[in-house]
């Protein structure tokens, strides 16, 4: 069941001759309880994206249907507050440095949930306990925590509202490998015991993997292939997600693959070519790619790809 | 080409906190890894080499063996001077590189300084390291300011500057964090064509083991400034030892929750300094271990090691 969808999804920001066009007409859906990656590099528009499905920010144009209405419209905004939820990359900065712990978790309870102080604080402690955080924690100042503990304060905190979908940007980036872990298992509780889902936002390529139901990997603004996990890295499609998987580095063990280096680098969002974005950069490029924009097409079940030379 | 014994670099009257005891030794032309988590003391390591240990910082004992010559160690406890032999790549090369001056002044400013060329030999040799570090039309490029080129190529500017010191030893400071992994890609290229051609050794130090499982031949985990464990890649992919580098291997695959304890940092305050997360921790844990050689590849510091099991 469909519980998000966006449609020709724009953002630009800047005026006039200093237009920077960061996102250019996606289509994405998101299922109830289903976890979608988002990867690509940086400047490719994934946290842009997230913050417009978060409500941070506002799109040009196109729209985004949650639960039959379009929360891109601010009249509407109300109809989702507190349903979608964000957890930002990083917990040092995503907290209040001068509110406790507790009732930094509290807040979204008292808020949205029409309930008592009491109550709130009540179901905070709950919360504290789900994220496997001792009690003694309650009444602390962030300062007072390590960056993985504070991690999963601003993921009880972002659980705190009953969710449906949890915007995460990055939520590991900030953290060590061995931490990084936890985090992910902790996650993945969460999300079998409250049914929530996903977006995903990371640059992580073996993180994403193991996570993701489904990835979508951007490039200048555009989902350029999007595919279920196994089929994006086993059956890769697209030029671009080619040179991307290639380039990540392997772990021990594996059989290194020969890399596959795209020429020159990623155009300004200022000045992108009309056609195909990657026209300059890619190794199959023919005419047609100069001419006219591809089209996001299914070309196996549930294997999208925008490339001209993809049959 | 390199050796280290018995390095301890620490703040005031704690000789040890944040090196304790560090021995390794770098081959001819061997990329070695150092890998660890936030505040291992794996930039201080680097540092330390290079003589540039912040004011407080005291480098407390042990001695550095360069090409046969023991570096000298001055009254305030650093190194004397940035050996000649060493050059380093600096984690973030927006940083490393100043804002207000064109990239091509600052690679011939290197040369000049280091090589003692004049301004018209600099500038050739300038151009040919540029080129060499593959910066596509390094006469353009080196009229640039950093802000004007991307993260990548700042970072090419910078190995080239580092190259125009003709290190015998490269030491490369996270040199890829914060850069795309396409372009981190190209930039251990770039390390491992430069090791072919000029024969020199590398230091790459990082947080990230698959980068270091990519480009290392052999690898040294550092935890809380002790060097927990040094081996081949291969082995130590395959067969490590250490229970602290078997939970940093186990944490790249998502799909096991690793086993942590936290006892506190407090816990055997003069022991081995991974006992409080060990979940293999003994009493004799209450002592420091010593690095030991299991075989000519494999050292390892663990009271296990050693016949003491649980």
């Amino acid at each position: 069941m469909t519980l998000i969808e966006i449609k020709n999804l724009t953002k630009n920001f800047g005026a006039r001759r200093n237009t920077s066009t960061v996102i250019r007409g996606v289509d994405l859906r998101i299922q109830r309880g289903e976890t979608v990656g988002l990867v690509g590099e940086s400047g490719s528009g994934k946290t842009t994206l997230g913050r417009m499905v978060a409500g941070l920010i506002e799109p040009t144009s196109g729209e985004i249907i949650f639960d039959g209405v379009d929360i891109s419209q601010r009249i509407n905004r109300l109809q989702s507050r507190g349903r979608i939820q964000m957890v930002f990359q990083n917990p040092v900065q995503s907290l209040n440095r001068l509110i406790s712990i507790g009732s930094q978790i509290a807040e979204p309870f008292r808020l949205l949930g029409k309930i008592g102080k009491s109550d709130a604080i009540e179901r905070a402690r709950d919360m504290l306990g789900r994220v496997e955080l001792e009690g003694k924690h309650f009444n602390r100042k962030p300062s007072e925590l390590s960056g993985g503990q504070l991690q999963r304060v601003a993921i009880a905190r972002a659980l705190a509202s009953e969710p449906k979908l949890i915007v995460l940007d990055e939520p590991t980036a900030s953290l060590d490998k061995t931490i990084h872990a936890i985090i992910i298992a902790l996650l993945l509780d969460v999300q079998r015991e409250f049914g929530v889902s996903f977006l995903f936002i990371t640059h992580d390529l073996t993180l994403v993997r193991s996570i993701s139901n489904r990835i979508g990997v951007m490039y200048l603004g555009r989902i350029v292939e999007m595919a279920s996990a196994q089929e994006l890295f086993e059956n890769t499609l697209h030029p671009y997600t080619k040179a991307l998987l290639s380039a990540a580095p392997k772990f021990g063990g594996e059989v290194l693959s020969e890399k596959i280096f795209l020429k020159g680098e990623t155009p300004s969002a200022k000045a992108i070519p009309f056609g195909c974005s990657l026209q300059n950069r890619c190794p199959l490029v023919h005419e047609r790619c100069r001419a006219e924009i591809p089209k996001l097409i299914e070309v196996a079940l549930g294997h999208h790809v925008e490339c001209f030379a993809v049959k | 080409m390199l050796k280290v014994d018995g390095l301890s670099v620490g703040i005031g009257d704690q000789y040890n906190s944040i090196l304790n005891n560090v021995c390794f030794s770098v081959d001819e032309g061997e990329i070695i890894g150092l890998v660890g988590e936030s505040g291992s003391g794996k930039t201080m390591l680097s540092l330390a080499l290079m003589g540039l240990l912040p004011k407080p910082v005291k480098l407390s004992s042990g001695s550095i063996i360069v090409d046969g010559q023991e570096l000298v160690v001055n009254e305030s406890k650093r190194v004397e001077r940035t050996p000649k032999q060493l050059a380093m790549v600096f984690q973030n090369p927006r940083n490393a590189l100043n804002p207000t001056m064109r990239v091509g002044l600052q690679v011939r400013r290197a040369l000049v300084v280091n090589q003692k060329l004049g301004k018209k030999e600099a500038k050739l040799k300038s151009l040919k390291f540029m080129t060499d570090v593959g910066l596509p039309d390094p006469e353009q490029i080196s009229k640039k300011y950093p802000h004007q080129l991307s993260g990548g190529m700042c970072q090419r500017v910078v190995i080239a500057m580092a190259l125009g010191c003709r290190p015998r030893i490269l030491i490369a400071d996270e040199p890829t964090t914060g850069l795309d992994v396409t372009i981190q890609a190209q930039i251990f290229d770039l390390i491992r064509s430069v090791r072919d051609e000029t024969g020199c050794s590398v230091i790459f130090i990082s947080h990230d083991l698959a980068a270091v499982s990519e480009l290392c031949d052999r690898v040294a985990v550092l935890y809380r400034g002790q060097l927990m464990e040094m081996t081949t890649r291969d082995r130590l992919f395959k067969n490590s030892l250490h229970p602290y580098t078997k939970l940093l291997i186990s944490s790249v695959n998502l799909n096991v929750k690793p086993k942590v304890m936290d006892r506190g940092s407090d816990y055997f305050p003069n022991g081995c300094r991974f006992a409080h997360r060990c979940p293999e921790a003994v009493e004799i844990c209450v002592e420091m271990p010593k690095l030991r050689e299991l075989n000519t590849v494999h050292s390892i510091s663990c009271h296990l090691m050693n016949g003491n099991t649980k």
